[in-house]
C-alpha cells in the first residue's frame, strides 16, 4: 500500500497513542477519593470487573480507530500499489537536464533549468493519485535520484526545486540505460504499470550529440511512452575556454625559485549563433595559490580575440609570472582562465595546475663502471644519459645512478622519473616495484639492454607493465650498409600536446642525421594504449609512450587524467616510454647528434608534467587522485570544506559535477597534488538540432526497429501537462476513510455513554435517606 | 419525673455561650436546633434496668417502696411484716405483698471511631452548632464521626436532664476509651471533650469491644451503639446477642452519610479506602448499581438484626439536622414503653 502523504500517515499513526498517553496521564494525576464504604465497593467492583476491563478495552479500541482512520485518510492511500484495485496508477520518471548547458539563462534572466524544473512541477501536479514519480538528474553522469518511482510526490517535488545545474555534460544515455536497467529489474512484477519517461531539455549541441548514435535499451524501455520538451529552436551564441595549454606543465625554478614567466597557450571556441559573428572577447589569465585562489588579480596577463565571422576556434599566447604561486606548500600553481561574461558563465572561465619545482629527480639504472672504458665506443648507455640530462651543473636535473639488483620502493620514493637502461639486469620481482612507481606518478624510460643478445627480460617487463606488446627475442640490425631513419609520428604531431611539442619546429632536422643500426621495436599489434611518438623509416616504432596497465582488459580507461599530454589509456597514473634502440653507439649514433639533449630533456620534463602533473580533468568523469593520495578536499574559500575519499584504485569515489579547485593529501594529511575540475566545454556548446532529426536520435534508444522514433512525443509547448492529465485527483479512499473515523467516532460517543452507565435507572439514586 | 433545672456548664438556652473541655468547642456539636427538639423528651428504658438511685425506670428490684407489684403466699422464715393481712381476713391464706421499685437509666454510649466514620461530604460549617468553618483540627468536613459525637452529646444531655447516669466508650478495634457512668450534668461536656480528641483511623472490631466493655458494667443498661454499622452482620449480631445475653437493652443508630447512601458520583477517580483496604480506580457510574444493591442490602440486613433481638434501630444521615430524627425515634421508642407498661 502506498500513500500520497506518507508524512501525514506517520503523524496520524503517532496520534492514535495520544487516547492511550491521555488515560496514563490522567490515571497518574486524578486526586484519590476517600470512601468510607470500601467494601461495598470492592464487592461491587469484583462483580464488574470482568467486563469493565472489556468495556474499557473496547473504548480504546475505538478510539484508537478512529484517529487510525483518520491518519489513513489525511495519508490518502492508494491500495492500488497493492494489487488491490488493480492497475491504475502510472509510474513517471523525470529525465531532467541540469547539465552544463542547462544554465545558459535566456533573455529574460531565467536559466533553461529553471524552466525545466517549472515545467516538471506542472506536470507531476497533473498526475493522478494512484501515480508515482522517479527523478533523474541528467548532468553528468546521470544521477537517478527517486528510483524507482515514489507515490510522495510531493517530495519528488522538492528535489526537483533543489536542483541546481552541474557543470558536466547531459548524460542522456546513462539516465536511459538507468532507467533501463530499473525497468528491467521490474519484469518479474505481476501486476506492471504503465510508464512514462519525461525528458525535459533545451536539446542543445551541447546536451545531445546526434552524431553519435544512443545505445539501444529497447529491453528495459520496451512499451515506456517518451515524452521530451521540443528543442529549443534559439540558437544562442557562447564563447568558451576549451583549453589552457602552459608550453610545460611542470616548472622547474632551480635552486634560487627565480620567478619564472611561462608561456601558456588558451584556447577558445564560439558556439550557436556567435559563430556567425564578428566579435572581440577580451581574456585574462593568472596564476593563483591554490590556497588563495580567492587572491585578487592585481598582476592578470590580458589579451585580445578578435573573431571573425565563421569563426569557432581561436587560441592566444600568453605569459604570467608564477613567483608567488612558487611558494606554495603544494608545490603548485593553478593558471585561471576567464573570458567576458556571456549567456554560459560555466565555460567562461578554466582552470588548469602547474607543478612547480626546483629540480627533478631523475634515476638512472645501470651498473657503474669502475675499470677505465672512458673512450666513446665504450661508453655505456648510462654514461650518454647522464650528460644528455644534465649537461651543464645549472640545468635542473639531479641524477642518481642506481644498480639494477638494488630497486625497492624507498629508494624510488623521491624520484621523479626513472632511465631503465639495463633492463637484463632487473631481478624479476623488481619489475613489480617499477611497476608500483609508475602507478604513482612515475615516469619510466626503459631502453634495450646494449651489449645483451638474446633478450629475455621483456618477459617479466610486458607482464609487469601489464602490456600487450610482443618482442622478438634479438634485435634486429639495420641492413649492411645502411641505417634506419627515425622520422616524427604523427600521432604526436607536434602542437597537439604530445611529449615533443616544444620541439616540433626542429624536429625534422633534429631527427634527420640520427641513424639507427640496432633496433627491438616491440609489436604493438592492435594495442590501443599506446602512443608511438617517434618511428623508423621501415614503419616500426622507435620511441613510444603508454600508461602502465594499458593492456590488460578491464584497466584500460579506469582513471587516465583527461588533458594530459600523452593520451594513452590504462590503470596508472605515470607514463612508460619505451625507446627500441639503446643509446649506445652500437646501437644508434643518436648519442653524438644534437637530438640526443633536447630528446632526453623534453621526455623528462614533458613525460614527468604527464604523469605528476596537477590534473585539469572535466566534471562528471572519473578523476584518479596523485598517488598516495586517500581524500580530495575543495578548495574555495565561499563553501564549505567537502572532502571526498580516494578508493584503493586511485579513483575519487563519488563523481565530481561542479567545477572547482582539489587538493589531494595523503593519510597523514601532506599535499599530494591539485585536481582542477572544469567544466565540460563540449556539453556547454549552444547549438541547435533539427527536431526531426532529434527525434529519430532520441528513438534509437529504443533500437533500429521501425516505428521506434513513434514512441516518442513532443510536449505541447503551450501546455505541456495536458500530456499527462486525465481522470480525476485525489485518493479514492479517503473519502471512505473519513466516513469511517465518523461513525467510528459516534460508536465511541455511543459506547462511552453506556460504558460508562451514565443513564439514570429509575430509582437507582434514591436511597434510604433520600 | 421533672427534669432537674439547669446547671453550670449546661446549655440552657440555645444562644448559650458553652465553655471549652480538652480545647474543644462542645457547643459545636450540640446544636441549639437539636436541644430545641430534645429538651422536652424523656429517654425511656425499654426494658428494665437496673438503676442505682430512684428515678423513673421501673427496676427488676421487686421491694416495698411505693408501687404493688404482686403477691405471693407466705413460706417460712419470710418476715411477716409484709403478709397481707386484708387478703388473710378474706381467704384464711397467708400472702405476701411485693412492691415494684422504680430507678433511674443508666445510659451506656458506644462511639464508633473506626476509620470508616472518618468520612463526610457535607461541610463543616453548615453541621456545627457555631457555624464554625473547620473543626479544630482543621477538617472543612462534617464527618460522621462528628455526627455521631453529635449524638451522643445530645442523647447524654438528654438522660443527664432527666436524672439519668451516662457512660460513654469509644472503640474501633477494641475499646479505646471511656467516660465512667455519672449523673452529673457536666458529664456530657467530658463526653464531647473524649470524643472530640479521639483520633479515627482505625479498622472496627466490634465484638472485642462489646466484649470489653461489657466486663464492665455490673448492672443492666440502655446501651446505645452509635456506628455506621460497615462491620459483617454476622458480627453485629453476635456482639447484640451478648447483649441481649447480658440483658441489657440496646438501641442501634446507624449514621450514615448521604453520599454513601445515594452514590452520586460522576468521575472516574481513583478511591481509597479509609481502614486499610487499599486504592481501586473505577468510574463510579459503572458500578452504581451493583454497590447500592450491597449497600442496601447490608443495611437492611443491620436494621433486620437489630429489630430481631428486640432493640431499637435508627438510621441517621449526617446531612439532616440530628434534632428531627433523634426526637421522632425517642417518641415513638416512648410510646412502645408505654404501651408495655400498660400491658
Amino acid at each position: 500500500m502506498n500513500f500520497l502523504h506518507p508524512g501525514l500517515l506517520l503523524a496520524g499513526v503517532l496520534a492514535v497513542s495520544i487516547p492511550i498517553i491521555i488515560h496514563l496521564l490522567f490515571r497518574q494525576r486524578r486526586k484519590p477519593v476517600r470512601w468510607a464504604a470500601m467494601r461495598f465497593l470492592i464487592e461491587a467492583y469484583r462483580k464488574r470487573r470482568r467486563r469493565l476491563k472489556i468495556e474499557h478495552l473496547i473504548l480504546l479500541a475505538v478510539r484508537c480507530l478512529v484517529i487510525a482512520c483518520l491518519a489513513f485518510a489525511l495519508g490518502r492511500p492508494l491500495l492500488d500499489a497493492a494489487g488491490l484495485l488493480g492497475s491504475s496508477g502510472r509510474d513517471v520518471y523525470v529525465l531532467i537536464d541540469n547539465g552544463v548547458a542547462s544554465s545558459l539563462r535566456t533573455t529574460n534572466g531565467e536559466t533553461a533549468l529553471d524552466a525545466h524544473k517549472r515545467t516538471a512541477k506542472d506536470m507531476l501536479e497533473a498526475l493522478n493519485s494512484g501515480d508515482r514519480a522517479g527523478l533523474i538528474a541528467l548532468g553528468g553522469p546521470a544521477d537517478p535520484i527517486v528510483l524507482p518511482a515514489s507515490s510522495d510526490i510531493g517530495a519528488v517535488t522538492r528535489l526537483i526545486n533543489g536542483l541546481e545545474a552541474t557543470d558536466g555534460a547531459t548524460d542522456l544515455q546513462g539516465a536511459l540505460g538507468a532507467l533501463a536497467a530499473h525497468l528491467e529489474s521490474l519484469e518479474g512484477d505481476e501486476d506492471p504499470r504503465p510508464t512514462v519517461g519525461l525528458l525535459l531539455s533545451e536539446f542543445r549541441t551541447g546536451s545531445a550529440d546526434i552524431t553519435k548514435p544512443l545505445i539501444s535499451t529497447l529491453s528495459g524501455l520496451e512499451g515506456v511512452r517518451l515524452l521530451a520538451l521540443q528543442p529549443d529552436a534559439t540558437s544562442a551564441g557562447n564563447v568558451q575556454i576549451v583549453g589552457i595549454e602552459p608550453l610545460r606543465s611542470v616548472v622547474l625554478t632551480g635552486a634560487g625559485r627565480a620567478a619564472e614567466d611561462v608561456s601558456v597557450r588558451v584556447r577558445l571556441a564560439r558556439t550557436g549563433s556567435a559563430v556567425g559573428e564578428a566579435g572581440v572577447t577580451s581574456v585574462r589569465l593568472r596564476a593563483l595559490d591554490p590556497n588563495e585562489l580567492d587572491a585578487p588579480g592585481a598582476d592578470d596577463s590580458r589579451a585580445s580575440v578578435r573573431w571573425t565571422p565563421g569563426q569557432s576556434d581561436a587560441s592566444v599566447t600568453m605569459s604570467v609570472r608564477l613567483d608567488r604561486a612558487g611558494e606554495a606548500g603544494v608545490g603548485a600553481s593553478v593558471l585561471v582562465g576567464s573570458i567576458d561574461r556571456d549567456a554560459l558563465e560555466a565555460d567562461n572561465s578554466l582552470r588548469t595546475p602547474v607543478r612547480i619545482t626546483d629540480a627533478l629527480e631523475v634515476g638512472i639504472v645501470g651498473t657503474r663502471r669502475f675499470s677505465g672504458g672512458t673512450s666513446v665506443a665504450q661508453r655505456s648507455a648510462a654514461d650518454w644519459l647522464r650528460p644528455a640530462l644534465a649537461p651543464t651543473e645549472s640545468t635542473p636535473v639531479r641524477i642518481t645512478d642506481l644498480e639494477p639488483g638494488a630497486l625497492d620502493a624507498p629508494t624510488l620514493a623521491g624520484l621523479d622519473a626513472l632511465f631503465v637502461a639495463q633492463p637484463d639486469l632487473v631481478p624479476e620481482e623488481s619489475w613489480a616495484t617499477l611497476r608500483t612507481f609508475a602507478d604513482d606518478g612515475g615516469m619510466v624510460v626503459v631502453t634495450p639492454p646494449s651489449e645483451a643478445t638474446v633478450h629475455l627480460w621483456t618477459d617479466p617487463f610486458l607482464r609487469a607493465f601489464g602490456l600487450d606488446w610482443t618482442f622478438g627475442r634479438e634485435a634486429i640490425d639495420a641492413p649492411a650498409d645502411a641505417v634506419f631513419t627515425i622520422q616524427p609520428d604523427a600521432n604526436d604531431g607536434a602542437g597537439s600536446g604530445g611529449v615533443l611539442t616544444l620541439l616540433a619546429d626542429e624536429l625534422e632536422p633534429l631527427v634527420r642525421p640520427v641513424g639507427v643500426f640496432r633496433t627491438l621495436a616491440p609489436d604493438l599489434g592492435a594495442s590501443t594504449g599506446t602512443t608511438r611518438v617517434l618511428s623508423l623509416d621501415n614503419g616500426e616504432p622507435w620511441l613510444v609512450a603508454t600508461r602502465p596497465g594499458s593492456g590488460i582488459r578491464g584497466e584500460t580507461g579506469a582513471n587516465v587524467p583527461s588533458g594530459t599530454p600523452v593520451d594513452n589509456q590504462g590503470s596508472g597514473r605515470g607514463v612508460l616510454f619505451y625507446l627500441a634502440s639503446a643509446p649506445t653507439l652500437t646501437w644508434t649514433d643518436l648519442p653524438a647528434r644534437p637530438l640526443m639533449v633536447p630528446l632526453a630533456q623534453e621526455l623528462v620534463r614533458q613525460g614527468v608534467g604527464s604523469s605528476s602533473a596537477g590534473q585539469a580533468p572535466i566534471a562528471g568523469s572519473p578523476i584518479a587522485a596523485p598517488g598516495g593520495a586517500t581524500s580530495i578536499t575543495l578548495l574555495s574559500s565561499g563553501s564549505e570544506a567537502r572532502t571526498i575519499d580516494v578508493d584503493s584504485s586511485g579513483l575519487v569515489r563519488s563523481p565530481i559535477r561542479k567545477a572547482g579547485v582539489w587538493i589531494a593529501r595523503d593519510r597523514a594529511g601532506r599535499d599530494e597534488g591539485v585536481i582542477a575540475v572544469n567544466a565540460d566545454t563540449n556539453g556547454a556548446r549552444t547549438g541547435v538540432y533539427d527536431p526531426e532529426a532529434l527525434l529519430a536520435w532520441i528513438g534509437g534508444v529504443f533500437g533500429p526497429a521501425e516505428g521506434a522514433s513513434e514512441a516518442v512525443t513532443w510536449l505541447d509547448p503551450a501546455e505541456p501537462a495536458g500530456a499527462l492529465e486525465s481522470g480525476e485527483r485525489g485518493s479514492p479512499f479517503s473519502m471512505p476513510l473519513l466516513l469511517m473515523a465518523l461513525l467510528f467516532a459516534i460508536v465511541e460517543t455511543l459506547l462511552a455513554r453506556w460504558f460508562a452507565h451514565a443513564w439514570r435507572e429509575p430509582g437507582l439514586s434514591r436511597g434510604v435517606i433520600a | 419525673m421533672t427534669p432537674p433545672p439547669p446547671q453550670a456548664g449546661t446549655p440552657s438556652a440555645p444562644s448559650a455561650p458553652t465553655k471549652p473541655i480538652s480545647g474543644v468547642d462542645a457547643g459545636l456539636y450540640l446544636h441549639p436546633q437539636t436541644l430545641s427538639r430534645l429538651g422536652t423528651m424523656e429517654l425511656r428504658a425499654k426494658m428494665i434496668v437496673e438503676g442505682v438511685t430512684s428515678g423513673m425506670h421501673r427496676s427488676p428490684y421487686q421491694g416495698f417502696s411505693v408501687e404493688f407489684a404482686q403477691h405471693r403466699p407466705y413460706v417460712a422464715g419470710d418476715d411477716i411484716r409484709h403478709l397481707d393481712w386484708k387478703v388473710y381476713g378474706r381467704s384464711d391464706k397467708l400472702y405476701l405483698k411485693q412492691y415494684e421499685q422504680e430507678t433511674n437509666l443508666d445510659l451506656v454510649l458506644l462511639v464508633d471511631a473506626s476509620g470508616s466514620m472518618n468520612y463526610g461530604s457535607r461541610s463543616f460549617s453548615s453541621a456545627s452548632g457555631s457555624g464554625q468553618k473547620t473543626s479544630h483540627d482543621g477538617r472543612g468536613e462534617w464527618t460522621k464521626y462528628d455526627h455521631a459525637t453529635a449524638t451522643a452529646a445530645a442523647l447524654a444531655y438528654m438522660s443527664l436532664k432527666q436524672g439519668d447516669r451516662v457512660g460513654m466508650g469509644i472503640y474501633a478495634d477494641g475499646l479505646l476509651d471511656s467516660v465512667a457512668r455519672s449523673g452529673s450534668q457536666a458529664a456530657w461536656r467530658r463526653i464531647v471533650g473524649a470524643l472530640s480528641t479521639q483520633s479515627v483511623d482505625r479498622p472496627t472490631d466490634l465484638g472485642r469491644t462489646i466484649d470489653q466493655a461489657l466486663a464492665k458494667l455490673n448492672n443492666r443498661c440502655l446501651i446505645t451503639l452509635i456506628s455506621d454499622c460497615f462491620e459483617d452482620v454476622d458480627v453485629l449480631r453476635s456482639a447484640l446477642a451478648r447483649i441481649r445475653h447480658r440483658r441489657h437493652d440496646a438501641i442501634v443508630l446507624q449514621v450514615l452519610d448521604r453520599k454513601e447512601v445515594t452514590f452520586d458520583l460522576d468521575e472516574t477517580a481513583p478511591f481509597l479506602g479509609l481502614e486499610g483496604e487499599g486504592r481501586l480506580r473505577l468510574d463510579p457510574r459503572a458500578i452504581k448499581a451493583d454497590y447500592l444493591k450491597a449497600f442496601n442490602e447490608h443495611r437492611e440486613s443491620v436494621e433486620k438484626t437489630v429489630k430481631r433481638f428486640g432493640f431499637d434501630y435508627q438510621l441517621v444521615d449526617t446531612h439532616t439536622w440530628l434534632g428531627p430524627p433523634l426526637a421522632t425515634f425517642i417518641a415513638k421508642r416512648n410510646a412502645l414503653v408505654k404501651r408495655r407498661k400498660r400491658s
